[in-house]
């Protein structure tokens, strides 16, 4: 459980827990566009400074975005050395085969490194401090403008909600069918990589199945609660948009202008 | 009068059977009763039960809520009026908080949101849950989901209450629990309760009981009538409840008691005050 992305919520209720998850959301993608206008260090510097200060606002220890930072250390890794060992550049340092350090090289894994840390860091921030069910929330208010399209808004966001709220039920399960195939002597744990994909296949079958039950069980209570499809629902869950969040959206504007003018100057 | 609800020769064989589950059902029940369904497994009460509110679709026979023919045009307004609780606690919670999985319902019917909140409010409150509201699903027992599905139902103020052998994966505290909710709401009045159930003991408190078997009613009556021929209900795969089972043996041992059922109260008195008759 501790591993799921979207379960990593850190419930508290700082500033940033209480603004609302439409405005985190569409701050979370203006800062990776921010990230990309950037770059010069000085640019980075003040986003750098922005993000310590949302960290700082959330009220939570460093240490938990360190902690998800791990999962992504591989991938941070693999795309700086990329960057460090194949950009060519003029003034080299190091050379073996096409395997060159470079000052180009150097600069660029270090821009790539720092984007990286950054949109991490915001993105944790979000997960962290905004409930799974208020991103789903969240994501349905700013989908809606695809039901011009035709795209299906309510419903996908009822499945989201319906997803995240049988996460726990699923574990659950596949702890008991772990266990009940342990009892039967399959070996979990040991042996190579085919041996243990192999002893996934008892686990996923009947996984699928109970799923598929459970799924059939929700349909017959749902249409017996009345649920057809999307429209004409009303909801009982609602978004509040409050003046905070009005004036974060102002300040972030702000921001977004002094960077871009910031960029011109250097 | 019009009964509640009238069932006119129902047959329904599953795609994957050759033998009906349901094989020419007539019946009625009034309204305000509680009605308990019997029998054992695959005797076709759960399918009953389905017909009710339009989730299957009898391949012969009508069902008539209020008078009105269920069909395609009918089965939504006919949903409204009939809550449905099932087997498992954990399948049939759609929200993802409590208080979200009991507006669930209202929401379906576009009840507008400052009419949801009280109402909310108010269905945690008769099941006991209020302090639960924002809990999530996976950390309540399953007698505490069980009763938020049914604040789910009362929520939507239907006319009728179906319990899907909603007791049957209980622990004894939640059952005790889910069955002394029923008597109140019954006491109270406004709700007419089918529960379906093979817990003989639970169907005792029920005003009507109809045992079910090979898809075909055998017998509707009072709890008294039915319980009284223990020969039937183990013909039919029950148990007997107890208090029957009680009774029938000290008769046999010729203690002098009434010849028909008592229910667990009706015996205690009966045996404690016996030295008067003497």
């Amino acid at each position: 459980m501790d591993k799921l992305i979207l379960g990593r919520y850190y419930p508290g209720d700082s500033f940033v827990h209480r603004l609302d998850p439409r405005l985190k959301l569409i701050l979370n993608i203006l800062f990776i566009i921010l990230i990309f206008i950037a770059q010069h260090w000085p640019s980075y510097l003040l986003l750098g400074v922005v993000v310590v200060a949302s960290v700082w606002a959330s009220g939570i220890s460093l240490s938990f975005f360190l902690r998800g930072l791990r999962p992504m250390l591989v991938l941070i890794l693999f795309t700086v050395g990329l960057q460090l060992f194949f950009t060519s550049g003029q003034h080299v340092y190091w050379q073996w085969g096409i395997l060159s350090v470079s000052q180009e090289g150097l600069i660029n894994a270090a821009y790539i490194a720092v984007r990286f840390l950054l949109i991490i860091f915001m993105s944790t921030l979000l997960t962290l401090t905004t409930q799974p069910l208020e991103i789903a929330d969240g994501l349905e208010y700013l989908m809606k403008p695809l039901k011009v399209v035709k795209f299906p808004v309510n419903e996908v966001a009822l499945m989201l909600s319906i997803a995240l709220r049988f996460v726990p039920k699923l574990m659950d399960e596949t702890t008991k069918i772990m266990n009940a195939q342990r009892a039967r002597g399959v070996d979990f744990n040991n042996g190579g990589l085919i041996k243990r994909a192999k002893a996934l296949l008892p686990l996923l079958i009947p996984l699928m199945m109970s799923s598929i039950d459970i799924a059939s069980d929700l349909t017959t209570a749902m249409i017996s609660r009345g649920y057809r499809d999307g429209e004409g629902r009303s909801r009982y869950r609602i978004l509040q948009w409050r003046p905070t969040d009005t004036v974060i959206l102002a300040a972030s504007g702000v921001l977004t202008v002094g960077l871009i003018v910031l960029e011109r100057f250097l | 009068m019009e009964p509640l609800i009238r069932l006119e020769h129902l047959t329904y064989t599953y795609n994957n059977s050759d033998v009906p589950a349901l094989n020419d059902v007539s019946l009625t029940i009034a309204a305000g009763q509680w009605i308990a369904i019997v029998g054992h497994n695959g005797s076709g009460k759960s399918t009953l039960a389905k017909t009710l509110n339009g989730l299957i679709e009898p391949q012969q026979g009508q069902v008539y809520f209020n008078g009105v023919l269920l069909d395609e045009d009918s089965v939504w307004s006919i949903r409204r009026k009939i809550g449905v609780v099932f087997q498992s606690p954990d399948n049939q919670f759609v929200g993802a908080t409590v208080a979200d999985d009991v507006a669930f319902g209202m929401e379906n019917n576009g009840v507008p949101r400052a009419e949801m909140v009280p109402r909310v409010a108010a269905a945690l409150a008769q099941v006991r849950m209020s302090d639960y509201a924002t809990h999530e699903p996976a950390r309540l027992s399953g007698g505490q989901k069980q009763r938020v599905a049914l604040a789910g139902v009362l929520a939507q103020q239907p006319e009728v209450i179906i319990l899907d052998e909603a007791t049957s994966m209980l622990d004894p505290q939640g059952r005790q629990d889910v069955v002394s909710l029923m008597t109140q709401l019954q006491a109270a009045g406004n709700f007419t309760i089918i529960s379906i159930t093979h817990d003989i003991d639970e169907a005792a408190l029920a005003d009507q009981v109809i045992l079910m078997d090979d898809g075909r009613l055998i017998q509707q009556g009072p709890p008294a009538a039915i319980f009284n021929e223990g020969e039937l209900l183990r013909q039919h795969g029950l148990t007997v409840p107890l208090s029957e089972q009680v009774r029938t043996g000290l008769v046999a041992q010729h203690v002098p008691l009434p010849d028909q059922y008592l229910s667990e109260e009706q015996l205690v008195s009966k045996l404690w005050t016996l030295h008067l008759n003497k």
